[in-house]
């Protein structure tokens, strides 16, 4: 089996999370990734929770990556990272719209030097439009996008999502552009410059919800509950919280049969929403959560258990699928890290190896990629134009 | 003149009803290019009948998903219908299905012998938890897997219940992840000729989340629970009160600590050590600390004055909005993201513009949503 994006190479220009993320997805699909960073380390080494100094969010993130420390404000160290452009299909980097270009390295710049490059540039509210210079993080963004608005109770402020959701799917959006644009670029030989807004995409995200926004007061948010399906909620059982989630007439059909409830058609069971909510209150508290989600199964109503981020690293089915996966790190030891999301008949998605330590593969890149010899190296790493680690 | 698009003449079957990730990807595959034919049930998609309608006829949230697609209507548990779909998938290029969707139009429909005699083709097949592992098979949509996935137990209030994300999450990211192995399987199949079966989880996708949270349980075992508005790996971040509303607040790195210090003209307690650092500011003890100095500065401001001041200082803040907000934001209009399209009977209705921004080709919205069996010459 090879992996899909076999071949692929692609220079990542970023720090802390989109840009990093959005690289590692394509390492999983086979893309080979050259991490490009300042010598003294990208910024989110310095997060909490650190193994040997360096943070273990960093390794998440920079998995199946060589690593490649270059001073690209120097001159020399510039001319180093237009070598590497001018070799790479894809160029990913989530800096603040306006820094790349103060240095030289805008899509302008670089499609000069080579014209198929696809450069991604991932930034809070894209690289046009008046708030382009805005400073945004993900919590930002997902308070400016309405994501926050539809998230969390009547009694409280909105809320955000516990997890990283605008810098994540932000990501995942600029892997897909780039994949489509390998299309095009296999086609015409043309590269191209994609602006994705991590605001555009929390707004995306939002878009079941704009067929309320004629209603009065506009979309709200509840808990959770659906806006249009019912039964959907959390419901505490003798020894946990389990999940509800009728989605079709079948699901329905046995949500009521599991009551002793009457029946009612799909498009009218909103309307009983607190009769549902009473029933299944009720039912759950009496039962643990592993008999209510087999009693769900019997009666063909989807239902999950509120897992906690401890059952789900133990939980068998997250190693079965290899989303855990455990890697040993040359210095660290072993490490548990993220496997690929990307499972095919093709491929069932790379993951390799451990992230590398700053300048790791300096030498080995830029020998390989780019012809240089010992003395050429060592000359640069003596000027301090590159960092070779350690 | 129009803009190429990233995949021409490539033609995708839909067998994914409701507001699922297979109808999302078929929408966003759409965008760049792609021809999508959505095959519904006789009596239509029923996501077609359940919410708001304008013409009373097929509900907004229909319209608002399936812009760009076509439609036939067809019963694939009937013979008929199997054949028809047969000589279709002989044709297209890509395969989209949604474990929801099968199991309530065709239970027990065997996939593989669906798909077994077209080795061209791309399958992407969406389901909660995968096509292998413990828990395949398992029935469940967005709910679930943000139950299942962590996302629940992770959002809400400290000491209140959790609740789910809002925007259906776990859909939107699967979409997006389903998509990108879609098109890297069509790039590798240029190559070889060889199509593949495309295994996308829900519960994966959402697993894919968790980074934020695994370096604290890893190192610590700290299970977290609900985050409030606050980030585990880094404070002050929250959203915190001004006089009349809300505004957050993301301190991410130590250079935008000491903007904020700058700000509120405390620069000393840059170099006081219970503070210098995020890793001190991120504990239980000092967080409570950093934040207190926040609300304090932003007592005797409105939200407006405080986001100028904070913008002009350089430290990441914003506001929060409602979608009706966000429908009449000037980055949001100026990135064309709501777009209004007429449906049959020429009723107006919205649709989200395209998230794939790009030079060349840009994702494209070119196509109102179709009526039940409107291109059903397609199936004959």
């Amino acid at each position: 089996m090879t992996a899909p994006l076999t071949g692929i190479r692609v220079l990542e220009l970023g720090a802390y999370t989109t840009g990093p993320l959005s690289a590692r997805y394509l390492s999983n699909l086979g893309a080979e990734v050259v991490k490009v960073e300042p010598l003294k380390g990208e910024s989110i080494r310095g997060f909490a929770y650190k193994i040997d100094g360096v943070s273990y969010i960093f390794h998440v993130h920079n998995l199946n990556k060589r690593g490649v420390a270059i001073d690209t404000m120097s001159d020399r160290g510039k001319d180093v990272l237009l070598e590497l452009v001018r070799t790479s299909d894809v160029l990913i980097e989530n800096f603040a719209f306006g820094r790349m270009k103060s240095w030289g390295l805008s899509y302008e710049d670089l499609s000069a030097i080579n014209p198929s490059l696809i450069y991604c540039s991932l930034s809070g509210f894209g690289h046009d439009g008046p708030y382009r210079d805005m400073r945004a993080f993900d919590t930002v963004i997902q308070g400016m996008a309405g994501v926050m608005s539809l998230t969390g109770t009547k009694d409280y402020p909105p809320t955000k999502i516990g997890v990283s959701s605008a810098d994540n799917v932000g990501a995942a959006t600029g892997t897909m552009a780039i994949t489509a644009a390998l299309h095009h670029k296999r086609r015409t030989g043309r590269g191209q410059h994609i602006n994705i807004s991590m605001h555009d995409v929390q707004g995306w995200m939002s878009s079941e919800a704009w067929a309320y926004l004629d209603t009065p007061g506009g979309p709200q948010r509840d808990a959770n509950h659906h806006a249009t399906l019912a039964p959907q909620n959390l419901y505490e059982t003798a020894d946990g919280m389990i999940v509800i989630e009728v989605e079709t007439q079948t699901h329905l059909n046995g949500a009521t049969a599991l009551l002793g409830l009457p029946n009612c058609s799909l498009d009218t069971a909103k309307s009983r929403e607190p009769e549902f909510d009473d029933a299944l209150c009720v039912w759950a508290r009496g039962t643990t959560t592993e008999d209510a989600i087999t009693t769900c199964d019997h009666h063909g109503v989807p239902a999950g258990k509120v897992q906690s981020m401890a059952e789900i690293a133990e939980a068998p089915h997250t190693w079965s699928r290899e989303m855990l996966v455990e890697l040993e790190h040359p210095t660290s030891g072993p490490l548990k890290l993220l496997g690929s999301p990307f499972k095919s008949s093709q491929s069932p998605g790379v993951v390799a190896r451990t992230a590398p330590d700053i300048g790791q593969h300096t030498r080995e890149v830029l020998a390989e990629l780019l012809g240089y010899d010992d003395a050429t190296l060592k000359v640069l790493e003596n000027d301090g134009v590159i960092g070779v680690g350690k | 003149m129009v803009s190429p698009s990233c995949i021409e003449d490539t033609l995708i079957i839909e067998i994914a009803d409701g507001w699922s990730a297979g109808a999302v990807a078929g929408r966003l595959l759409s965008e760049l290019g792609a021809r999508v034919v959505k095959l519904e049930p006789p009596d239509g998609d029923r996501l077609r009948h359940i919410g708001p309608s304008a013409s009373g006829e097929s509900s907004t949230s229909f319209r608002t998903l399936n812009t760009n697609k076509e439609s036939i209507a067809l019963d694939i548990a009937a013979d008929a219908g199997r054949r028809t779909l047969d000589a279709l998938l002989a044709k297209c290029d890509v395969l989209l299905t949604d474990q929801t969707t099968i199991t309530d139009r065709v239970p027990g429909l065997d996939l593989n012998a669906l798909t077994g005699r077209h080795p061209h083709l791309v399958h992407c097949h969406f389901s909660p938890f995968g096509l292998t592992g413990p828990l395949a098979g398992r029935a469940g949509g967005d709910l679930v897997a943000q139950a299942m996935g962590g996302i629940i137990a992770t959002t809400g209030h400290p000491g209140e219940l959790p609740h789910k994300a809002g925007p259906p999450l776990s859909v939107h990211n699967a979409a997006l992840m389903g998509g990108t192995s879609i098109l890297a399987a069509l790039y590798h199949r240029t190559d070889t000729g060889d199509g593949a079966l495309i295994d996308m989880s829900l519960y994966d996708g959402m697993v894919s989340l968790l980074y934020t949270f695994m370096p604290g349980y890893f190192i610590s075992g700290k299970a977290p629970g609900p985050q409030g508005n606050q980030h585990p790996m880094a404070a002050p971040w929250d959203n915190y009160p001004t006089k009349d509303g809300w505004v957050i607040i993301c301190m991410a790195d130590d250079r935008q600590w000491r903007n904020f210090l700058n700000l509120i003209g405390k620069s000393e307690l840059a170099d006081d050590p219970r503070y210098m650092t995020n890793d001190e500011r991120v504990t239980d003890e000092i967080r409570p600390q950093v934040n207190q100095l926040v609300i304090d500065f932003l007592a005797d401001k409105t939200t407006d004055e405080a986001l100028e001041i904070l913008t002009e200082g350089q430290v990441p803040a914003g506001p929060i909005y409602n979608l009706l907000e966000l429908m009449e934001d000037e980055q949001f209009q100026s990135r064309e993201m709501v777009q209004i399209l007429l449906d049959e009977n020429g009723e107006p209705y919205r649709t989200p513009g395209s998230i794939f921004k790009m030079s060349e080709t840009p994702g494209r919205i070119y196509r109102r949503a179709p009526s039940l069996d409107e291109h059903s010459e397609i199936a004959s």
